[in-house]
Parts: structure tokens; sequence; C-alpha cells
């Protein structure tokens, strides 16, 4: 493993009875880039990231953390560690106040009340700090659940699709986000079904299809491989 | 904590906004006196009262020390426990036996109950509380029949007494009790206060409203509903000492009842689940409710008060602190 390795998956396959959801995926993550997870619905992304944070456990195959064997971690045992996630079902703490839904994650973070003013100015929600987290719109509601994992000043944040259904303003703040914590150092993956965020954010894409780890390469390599392009829309043969 | 005051309420003229104002102006003196002044009139009262209002009051304080009890975990973590009467029961047995079979003094007692009701009942639960839901309800209700059961088992029956029970002589008397009732009542509705205030506590409501996003927030759900319990069942082991010297006897059916379960869950439920309010308003409502009831009607009161359960869950299901927040009649604080 390279130095600069921050994440390897070896080997890693998920079956539930009769299906594998996940099928010998292997692949390495350098620190401080930005990869991007895509591939048709279905494809296994999100069970992906639950093997990788520990929220399920895998029935084969490695997961390693800046070099540590993290496959039997617990999700908090990860969090931990500076491997933190976000839900593809936008998830926040509704009966909640925004200051108190990063508040919630300051166990971990440093001078989490200061982080948390700051946090809560970068994204413009100072007037809406009190307010519910149920009475938020649901970009807004977005913005804060990415918001939640930064208070834990985390080593990497895999993003499980942080910019569906939101507007463009709450995704170029959303964004910012993104590039305000790689600044700090942090890794990010993320699975977005918005190719063109994908195509002029990402350093490198890992395209998924049917449980499988189908390429992996630069935007443009992605952009021009027969086989993502057919996973996507079918072959011309059928 | 930053959410105290809203400043959105600040500018609000609603009631709630007001009473946020006026609770920012009150100093920590201002706060002391107060308490003061409310814990010396609840010790005087039984100067004024005869002998029945004063047993009626200690019924009120035992229950809102219950009501506490079964808030801080279930209220605040959402695990709700339907066999609280599990614990009063183990607790009101081992203050007896510790009493009567080996001359520890009452305050011993107490403390030796709560302690040993704390651990037997964590460590009984601890596999439990991986369960979520009305799993977690269902199984704690099936241990708390086991638990009464098992008192009155022949295996048991030479510390127990079996079925018949345990009677004594309590060494004190009713005004001592309810001295005694009002200080357990103020001191965990205090520490229910200082948790509700608490980044500990937000990290418990945290739990209760989405555990798989706690956990992925850092915090360390095992550990902090294990603490929890460990206090739930600590006090309900102190409540059961305290019942056991009101009632003078202990038997399985008396302390390991349906009440002390039902009680509790209806009172907090009604008055919010996780506030610091909420065991007070629900405790003086439904005790006076019940004793009404159950002087009115002594055979139908439990239809009545399944009744009054049904109304609060169907029509104020996040109970009344809550409402009375929505509606701006109260601030928004964590702290109420």
């Amino acid at each position: 493993m390279s130095s600069e390795t921050i994440l390897e998956v070896d080997g890693l396959t998920k079956q539930y009875g009769e299906l594998t959801a996940v099928d010998d995926v292997s692949f390495t993550i350098e620190r401080g880039t930005i990869i991007g997870l895509i591939g048709p619905n279905g494809a296994g992304k999100s069970t992906l990231f639950d093997l990788v944070t520990g929220v399920q456990d895998p029935t084969s195959g490695r997961v390693f953390f800046e070099g540590d064997d993290i496959t039997d971690n617990s999700l908090e045992a990860n969090v931990e560690r500076g491997l933190v996630r976000t839900f593809q079902k936008t998830r926040v703490l509704g009966q909640m106040t925004v200051r108190e839904n990063l508040l919630v994650a300051s166990q971990l973070a440093d001078q989490p009340r200061e982080r948390a003013e700051e946090l809560i100015d970068l994204i413009d929600l100072g007037e809406k700090a009190d307010v519910l987290a149920d009475d938020l719109s649901y970009g807004q509601q977005k913005l804060v659940s990415i918001t939640q994992v930064m208070m834990l000043n985390p080593d990497m944040i895999l993003l499980d699709e942080p910019l569906a259904g939101v507007n463009p303003t709450m995704e170029n703040k959303i964004l910012q986000l993104i590039h305000e914590a790689q600044q700090r150092g942090t890794t990010f993956v993320f699975v977005e079904h918005d190719m063109g965020v994908i195509m002029s954010e990402c350093e490198e894409i890992l395209v998924m299809n049917s449980g499988r780890l189908l390429t992996r390469g630069s935007p443009e390599e992605v952009q021009e491989d027969e086989r993502v392009i057919e996973a996507y829309f079918g072959s011309e043969d059928v | 904590m930053a959410t105290e005051s809203s400043s959105e309420s600040k500018s609000d003229p609603s009631i709630g906004a007001r009473i946020d104002n006026r609770l920012d102006s009150f100093s920590v003196v201002h706060r002391l006196l107060g308490l003061v002044a409310l814990v010396a009139l609840l010790l005087a009262l039984p100067q004024v009262l005869n002998d029945y209002h004063v047993q009626v009051l200690f019924i009120v304080f035992l229950f809102i020390v219950l009501g506490y009890g079964w808030n801080i975990l279930s209220g605040f973590t959402g695990y709700i426990n339907f066999g609280y009467a599990g614990f009063v029961g183990l607790g009101a047995y081992v203050t007896v036996i510790s009493v009567v079979d080996f001359g520890i003094p009452w305050y011993a007692a107490l403390v030796i109950a709560g302690i040993s009701t704390a651990i037997i009942g964590t460590l009984i639960s601890a596999p439990i509380l991986r369960l979520d839901g009305a799993y977690f309800a269902i199984a704690m209700l099936s241990l708390a029949t086991a638990g009464q059961l098992a008192m009155s088992s022949d295996y048991l029956t030479p510390i127990t007494r079996g079925g018949s029970g345990i009677s004594f002589f309590p060494a004190l008397s009713y005004t001592e009790q309810y001295y005694l009732a009002v200080v357990l009542a103020v001191g965990v509705g205090y520490a229910t206060y200082r948790l509700a205030k608490s980044p500990r506590g937000l990290r418990l409501l945290a739990i209760r409203e989405d555990e798989l996003l706690a956990s992925a927030l850092g915090v360390k759900t095992t550990r902090e509903k294990l603490t929890m319990m460990l206090v739930h069942a600590g006090i309900a082991g102190i409540g059961g000492g305290l019942l056991a010297f009101n009632l003078s006897y202990v038997d399985p059916s008396t302390v390991f009842g349906l009440r002390y379960t039902e009680l509790p869950i209806v009172m907090v439920l009604f008055g919010t689940a996780g506030s610091v309010l909420g065991p007070i308003i629900g405790g003086i409502t439904f005790i006076f409710i019940s004793e009404a009831l159950w002087a009115s009607f002594p055979t139908l009161h439990q239809f009545f008060f399944g009744i009054a359960i049904m109304l609060v869950v169907m029509f104020m299901p996040r109970g009344l602190i809550e409402r009375l927040k929505d509606r701006g009649y109260l601030p928004r604080r964590r702290s109420l």
C-alpha cells in the first residue's frame, strides 16, 4: 500500500441469499482527492458505502483505512477513526434546531461551538440556526446533513448523492463546503447522478454496474468508455 | 446552551417569547432562591394538611420520582420500557430484605436498593438494548413478568417468602416518607434539568430521533444507552424502596404491579417525553385523576384511566409541553 493511500478495499463482496449486491470489488483511494462513484440504479454503490463504513458486514473481503484493517469496525468506531458518511435518503434530526444538529457531533470536534457557528455562517443558515430542521426546505436539510459530518473534522467523507434534488444555489453551497473541507485535507468519495458535476469536480471516477467495479479512470476516459455507455444506455445489439 | 433563547423569539410578542425573556432575566441567585422557596413550601405542607392529603402528596411525589426515572432512559432515548415495574419491585424487595433480614438502616437499604437494581437491571437488560421499537418494549415487559414470577417461585421463597410476601414496621412516618419523596423528586428533577441542557442530553435525544444518524455523527449509542439504563433502573430501585416503606409490606403482585409501569409512562407521555417539566405536570395531573377516579368509580377506574391514555396518545402524541411550545405559549428551550 502506498503511503498516500487512505482507503483500500480488497475483494469486497456482499450477498443477500442468491443476490450478490457487491461482487469482489477492489480499489484504492489517495489522500486528499475527490473521487466520483457512479453507476446505474442498483449498481451497489450505497451498499458499498455501507460495507466500507461498518453499517453492514461484508460477506467476504477486507477494508483498510490508513493502513489498518477496519473490516469488522462498527460505524461508530469508523467515525472515531475519521471515516464518516452521509446517507442517500437525507437524514437530519428533525426535532432539533440547525445548531443542535451540528452540536450533536460535538464529541469528536475541537471547539465545537466555534466550529458550529463557523459552518453555519459558511452555509448561510445563520438566520435559521434556531429553526427546527423539520421546518427547513429539502435543500437546506441536505446542506445541514453534509455540514453535520464536517463538524467531525474527518479525514475522509463518503457522500451518498449529496446534490440529488437540490437547486443550483444550494448545489453551489454544497460544493463550496466540499472544497473548504478538501483544502483542510479531507478526502471525498461521492455518489452522484449529475454527470456534469462528476465530470467537473472529480479527479477520478469509479464506475459500478451489477455489483462489480466496471472501470476506473479520469472523467475523460470514463466518458469515452464503451462499457460505461452500455451500462447506462444498454447495448445497441439488444 | 446555544439554543436556549432564539433570536426569532426575542422579537416575537408571544407568551412563549415573553416567558423566554423573563427566564433570561433571572440570575442564578434568583433561580436558587426560587428553588429554596419551593422546597420550603413543599416541606411545610404537612403542617397544614391532614394525613390523607399528605399520603396523596406522597404518592404524587413518588410517581414524579418514578416518572423522572422512566423519562431518563425512555423519554430521552426513545427506548420505551414497558417493564419498569420489574425494577420498582426488585428495589422494593432489596430494601425490605436489607432492613428486615440484615438489620440495615433504612437510608443504607435505599442506597443498596438503588445500586443493586441499577447493576442487576443493566446487566439483564443490556442484550435487550440491542433490540429497538416494539421488540425492546415487549422484551422488557416479559422481563418484568419473569421477575414477578421469580419472587414467588419455590427457589426464592426462603428469601422472598413467596406469594405471601414480607410485612414489617417501617422506620419512617408518613410525613418523613413525604419529605424523602420531595427531596428525591427535586434531586432527580434537577439532574434531569442538567442533563437536558448538556451535550449528553442532546446526544440522547439524537438517539431517539435517528439512532443510525447519531452513530454516524460519532455518538457512542451503546455506551449512552447503558449509562442511562443504569440511572433509569437505579431510580426505580430507590423508588421501589420508598414504596415498600409506604406500604409496610412487599408481595410480588403489589410491588411488581402494572401500575408502576403504566402510570410513569402515561405521566411522561402526557407531559412530553424527554422534557424536564413533563414528569411533574403528568404526575400531578394523572395521580389526582387516578385518585379521583378510584374514589368515585372503584370498579371502573381502570377503564376510565385507559380511555384517558387513549385520548392522550390520539390527540397529544408529543405531550403538553411540546404542544405549548408549538403554539408559542412556552419558549423552545430544552430545559423545560
